[in-house]
């Protein structure tokens, strides 16, 4: 049987890590799991089975208390969100079904190379305050996926078209089939794929990831709880600071430009690019 | 007459483009097209708003849940003297140490209380949709829905 005691120091250590974590990630619409698995691991030793589970909560506790600020401010695409769920959840499934056959030590390898590629593009980007000449395509008609969301940093309301549906679709798909397989949250591909890919205001594309892992997230939040992997004495500092965090940070990202959110954005995907390559090496310990 | 059918196609093409007009319905917007009767208490009422308002709820209920549960924990002294590996994980459980003030369980409560929000607000979404008469959507949502618990039971069959 494992045991752990914890002191008082290290649990308020955890609450102020994962409030940063709960900025950091209502920012760039990431799960706060890629900053807290390691931290819980390395720093305070806790088993990578329950830091997992415990990551779940703070995926969640990220995307809710950012999500309630970031609808009422109307920056989330709604329907953007909901059709591309439809890829994610299903590509959930097809990743849980394919987990006993592909090894994941090589999936984690492929998939931190594709992201360390896909820096590039956003490097390239990185003086582009709004993406510019995007044309709606057909789908985005039909889905009437196009959109409107107030600016503060520029002072007005900023509408947007979306292309290249389908292929974001697609890549959603693979989003959620690297979370079914890899049992990690895939804000870095859902960001990726509709900035790079559809073209949408960097803000718009953070925002709505951040509503799209929570509701990914809570898919696989039942499983982990029944089977006892979530301590709730570590997750309650997480949720907690969490939840402050990202109430912070969307205070923060209508005050900041499209830049600065990418600005904060390519370092992290950096970050874990590096994490899922040392880990399919089995050198990292998380 | 005839470009009485059209107006209905144009609005709702208009209405992702355009800010979302706070006490007007979609369906009022069109004239010559009768509105369809909805609840007056739903009727202005700007749907993200209430998203927010629900979603809100959720993490301040569940904060204070968990932060009443680690209190009681300190106050307990059993916050840093026990185990934090051993903890109740099965629904019965929980509730019967709720019942009994454990604060554990307690802050399993509050941890489930914002597990669940994103599928509520999955729900909650579909009712939006609903009352904006985007049946499309309602449709597409319902089916998020429908596969999210298809993953939980798929996922819960493997271990």
């Amino acid at each position: 049987m494992l045991t752990m005691h914890l002191t008082l120091l290290a649990l308020i250590l955890i609450f102020v890590c994962s409030l940063l974590a709960g900025v950091l990630g209502s920012l760039v619409g990431l799960g706060g799991g890629v900053l807290i698995v390691p931290i819980l691991t390395l720093a305070f030793g806790l088993p990578i089975r329950y830091a997992i589970g415990v990551s779940i909560v703070a995926v969640i506790a990220t995307s809710s208390g950012a999500a309630a600020a970031y609808v009422r401010d109307h920056i989330t695409n709604m329907r953007i969100g909901m059709f591309l769920e439809i890829g994610t959840t299903l590509g959930a499934v097809s990743g849980a079904f394919l987990a006993g056959l592909l090894a994941p030590q090589i999936l984690f390898v492929i998939f931190g190379f594709v992201l360390v590629i896909s820096v590039a593009p956003l490097v390239v980007k990185l003086g582009e305050e709004l993406p510019a000449g995007v044309k709606n395509d057909r789908w985005a008609r039909a889905l009437q996926l196009s959109g409107t969301y107030p600016d503060r940093y520029l002072g007005r309301e900023v509408s947007y078209e979306v292309t290249r549906t389908p292929w974001g679709l697609a890549m959603m798909y693979l989003a959620g089939m690297i979370s079914g397989l890899l049992g990690i949250g895939s804000g870095t591909f859902k960001v990726l794929a509709m900035d790079t890919v559809m073209r949408l205001p960097m803000k718009v594309s953070t925002t709505t990831s951040n509503f799209m892992i929570g509701v990914t997230a809570a898919a696989s939040a039942g499983i982990y709880f029944f089977r006892g992997d979530i301590p709730p004495l570590v997750a309650a500092p997480v949720a907690l600071g969490i939840l402050c965090g990202a109430l912070l940070g969307t205070r923060v990202l209508s005050r900041i430009s499209n830049k600065g959110v990418r600005m904060v954005f390519i370092p992290i995907i950096t970050a874990v690019a590096i994490e899922m390559i040392l880990r399919g090496l089995g050198l990292g310990h998380f | 007459m005839k470009d009485q059918a059209l107006p209905n196609k144009a609005i709702s093409a208009l209405r992702g483009q355009t800010p979302p007009i706070k006490g007007t319905h979609p369906m009022q917007q069109g004239d010559g097209i009768p509105v369809p009767p909805t609840h007056p208490e739903h009727a202005g009422l700007d749907m993200n708003a209430v998203i927010g308002w629900i979603l809100q709820l959720g993490v301040i209920i569940s904060s204070v849940v968990i932060t009443v549960g680690v209190i009681l924990a300190l106050a307990q002294d059993q916050l840093t003297s026990k185990n934090a590996l051993i903890f109740p994980h099965s629904l019965v459980d929980v509730w019967s140490g709720v019942l009994a003030l454990q604060p554990p369980s307690i802050i399993v409560l509050g941890l489930l209380l914002l597990l669940i929000t994103p599928v509520v607000r999955v729900a909650a979404s579909i009712v939006a949709f609903g009352l904006e008469h985007d049946r499309r959507y309602v449709i597409l949502t319902t089916l998020v829905l429908l596969i999210l618990i298809l993953s939980f039971l798929l996922g819960k069959g493997g271990g």
